[in-house]
Formats: C-alpha cells, sequence, structure tokens
C-alpha cells in the first residue's frame, strides 16, 4: 500500500467507525436490516460466545465463593478448636467445684429458695455502714435472722422486722455473726463483724490461712447455698499463743446497693 | 487464511473470556490489536485492511459498532508511522510502538465510549490491560518477531 491510500483508508476508517458510532446508524432501517441479516448469520457464534461468558462469570463466582467458604471454614475449626479447649476447661472446673462441694459438705440440689426483692430506703447515718433500712417488714413476712443478699455477695441478716420495713444488719457491725468456711479449706469458722475489718474466730496456729483467701458463709443446714461474705487481710499472731488473728475485709459496700434479695428463713 | 482464523479466534477469546474479568468490556486486554501489530510489524501498511475487518468484527461481537472500526485502524496507523520511522529495530522499538499503539486506543476508546456513555471504571483494571498487553507483545516479540528477524 503506497502512500496517500494509505494515508486514506485509515482517515476513512476512522471518520466512518466513529460516525456510526455517534449516530447510531445501526438504528436506520435499512441499515437495521443489514445488521440483522449479519447477526442471524453469525448468530451460533454470538450466542457460543454468550454461553462461554455466562459459564465463565459463574465459574468464576464459584470460584471466589469456594474460597471464601474454605476461609469460613479454617474460622470455623479455630473456633471449635477454642470451644474445645473451653469445654475441658469446663470440665475441669466443674471437677473441681464437686471437690469443693464435696469439701465443705453442701447439697448438690437447694430447694428452691423462698426470697423476697426489696429496697433499700435507709442508710446508717454514722458513716460506719452498720446497718441498713429496707423495705418490707412483717407485711412481706419477713423474719429475724433472714439471710439479705446481692446476686454477688452477703448484706447482712435481719435484725429487726418492724411493719413495713426491717433493720439489716451489715458484717461491718458487731452483732452480725455467721458461720464460715475458707475457699480451699473445708474447715468452719465464726466470722464476727467489725468496722471496717470484721474477724474470723478460733483460727488455730496451725491453720492454713493467708491473705487474699476468700471467706464464704454457709448454711449449716445445707438450704442456702454458699456466699461470698470476704476476703482476708491480715493474718498474725494475736494475743492467745493458739490463735492467729485473722481479719476480713467483707465485700459489700451498703451504699451502692439499692435493690437486694431477702431470703426467708424457714422453720 | 491462518492469520483470518487467528483473528476471528482471538477476538472470540477476547469477547468472551476477557471481557469477564474486566469491566468494562473494551478496557480488556486487546489481543487483536497484539496480532495487528505483529502483522504490521512484519508485512507493513496492508496490516490496516486487517486492522479494518479484525475492528469491524469486534464490532459486531461486542456490540459497540464503530469504535473497534475507527480505533484498531488508528492504533496500527501510529504504530506503522512510528516504526517507518526509526531505522533500527530492536525489541525496545517495538515496545515503544506498541506501547504508544495500546496507550492511544485505551485513552481513546474511554475517552469516546465516556462522551456516548455513562459508567464508572477502575483504572487499575486499566493499567492491568495494558500491562497484560504489553507483557503479552513482548512474549510474542521474542517468541516470533525477533526470529523472523
Amino acid at each position: 500500500m503506497k502512500g496517500g491510500r494509505f494515508h486514506l483508508i485509515t482517515f476513512g476508517a476512522v471518520v466512518i467507525g466513529l460516525t456510526i458510532l455517534f449516530t447510531d446508524l445501526s438504528k436506520f432501517s435499512y441499515v437495521r436490516a443489514v445488521v440483522m441479516v449479519f447477526n442471524t448469520a453469525i448468530s451460533p457464534v454470538l450466542n457460543l460466545k454468550e454461553r462461554i461468558l455466562t459459564q465463565t462469570e459463574e465459574k468464576i463466582d464459584t470460584y471466589f465463593r469456594l474460597v471464601d467458604v474454605k476461609k469460613e471454614n479454617l474460622d470455623l475449626k479455630r473456633r471449635i478448636q477454642s470451644l474445645m479447649l473451653l469445654e475441658v476447661e469446663l470440665r475441669s472446673c466443674q471437677r473441681d467445684l464437686q471437690t469443693l462441694r464435696e469439701l465443705i459438705r453442701i447439697s448438690k440440689t437447694f430447694s428452691r429458695l423462698d426470697y423476697a426483692i426489696s429496697r433499700v430506703i435507709y442508710y446508717d447515718p454514722s458513716g460506719f455502714d452498720l446497718f441498713l433500712i429496707v423495705e418490707g417488714g412483717k407485711d412481706r413476712n419477713f423474719k429475724e435472722r433472714d439471710l439479705v443478699v446481692t446476686q454477688k455477695e452477703v448484706v447482712g441478716f435481719v435484725e429487726a422486722v418492724f411493719g413495713s420495713t426491717s433493720r439489716v444488719v451489715t458484717p461491718f457491725s458487731a452483732n452480725f455473726s455467721c458461720t464460715v468456711v475458707l475457699s480451699g479449706s473445708g474447715k468452719r469458722y465464726i466470722y464476727r463483724g467489725g468496722y471496717p475489718l470484721g474477724d474470723l474466730l478460733h483460727v488455730k496456729v496451725e491453720d492454713k490461712v493467708k491473705e487474699g483467701d476468700r471467706v464464704i458463709l454457709i448454711d449449716t443446714e445445707g438450704r442456702v447455698p454458699p456466699f461470698p461474705l470476704g476476703v482476708v487481710e491480715q493474718v498474725r499472731r494475736g494475743k492467745d499463743p493458739f490463735f492467729k488473728e485473722v481479719k476480713v475485709r467483707p465485700l459489700v459496700d451498703p451504699r451502692r446497693i439499692d435493690y437486694l434479695f431477702i431470703i426467708r428463713r424457714r422453720d | 487464511m491462518r492469520y483470518l482464523v487467528l483473528v476471528v479466534f482471538l477476538v472470540f477469546v477476547q469477547t468472551s473470556f476477557l471481557q469477564v474479568f474486566f469491566k468494562p468490556g473494551f478496557i480488556a486486554p486487546d489481543l487483536l490489536l497484539v496480532a495487528l501489530l505483529t502483522r504490521a510489524y512484519v508485512t507493513g501498511r496492508d496490516a490496516v485492511l486487517w486492522a479494518i475487518f479484525g475492528g469491524s468484527l469486534l464490532d459486531i461481537m461486542t456490540d459497540t459498532l464503530g469504535l473497534n472500526l475507527a480505533l484498531e485502524p488508528l492504533a496500527v496507523y501510529l504504530f506503522i508511522l512510528l516504526n517507518e520511522k526509526i531505522f533500527f529495530k530492536t525489541w525496545l522499538t517495538y515496545m515503544l510502538g506498541a506501547g504508544l499503539s495500546f496507550l492511544v486506543k485505551k485513552v481513546l476508546s474511554l475517552i469516546v465510549m465516556k462522551i456516548k456513555f455513562s459508567f464508572s471504571f477502575s483504572l487499575v483494571s486499566l493499567v492491568l490491560a495494558l500491562v497484560v498487553e504489553i507483557l503479552i507483545a513482548t512474549a510474542v516479540y521474542f517468541a516470533y518477531l525477533k526470529r523472523k528477524e
């Protein structure tokens, strides 16, 4: 192809191409007829192309979906392994619980507790938090020595029951005393309230008691589940050569309590 | 005849496979253009006629009548002109012309289609398509054209 013809053909092709594109020439009736004939002639090829296009798209979609599924599978496997580990830990905890239960001799199945939900209506004005006044008294069948707790700790005992209120003595009061055990030991002790620390009475010198041990209130008759009462804060040699002096910090902070449970004592 | 089969086959592959990976379809790697440039490198100006035929075929297969009929010959034309101006032929001179043709065709396609239609495209896809074209052109150069020289 020589000189001007080459340029002319190229220029012509470009002009015709752009004209067809921008004028939508293919929509004119006579051109449409030509295009339709042409399309009909090559329709098998176009159909094949469309089929391949669709199949390729589907295959690629499937591939990416499978990749996602594989990733999800890996994540799930990791989660299952983690859950299996947790299951092992749970079983270990259950065994420990069983051991502890046998150690402190508490009943396996507590009968359904008879309790009432009450509200604190008055705090100890002395600031020592020795008692609380709660809503409900004789009208709700509260009795003296009913245990008062929150979901997490012991609040005290009902000390006096009035018409529609009750006075609850807290572990900070010297009037509060109960049977307790230390976590990890089945031995029972008597806790006597005090401000700011209560005392664990008659702890023998050879008894293994250390700071940080949890003090748990137990019902000697096994009708009420154990509730945490406090934590051992000081252990020292007492004046009496046979016993240690053990100070316990109660867990309860009476001024933070709004609602509490009163577990009715069954006679 | 062999070249005709090759052109039809490449157009088919380009419109059926490559357009799945590149959206919109006209930015997909232009295998036809690679074949046309190879032809132009070997036979010279006659490749423009193949470009017109290939471009028309591509237009029919992709339903964008006119776009490739205009731009394929233009890209080949630029490549031939550039090639004729350079006295020595190396991979670099070949790739210079080919790269320029690929770029011009892609950019003009985008401009023309943007004027006519509204669509969004990814710059990454465009660059990737250009890279694929350059890689294929390089492979063709070393596998076929170098031996021909």
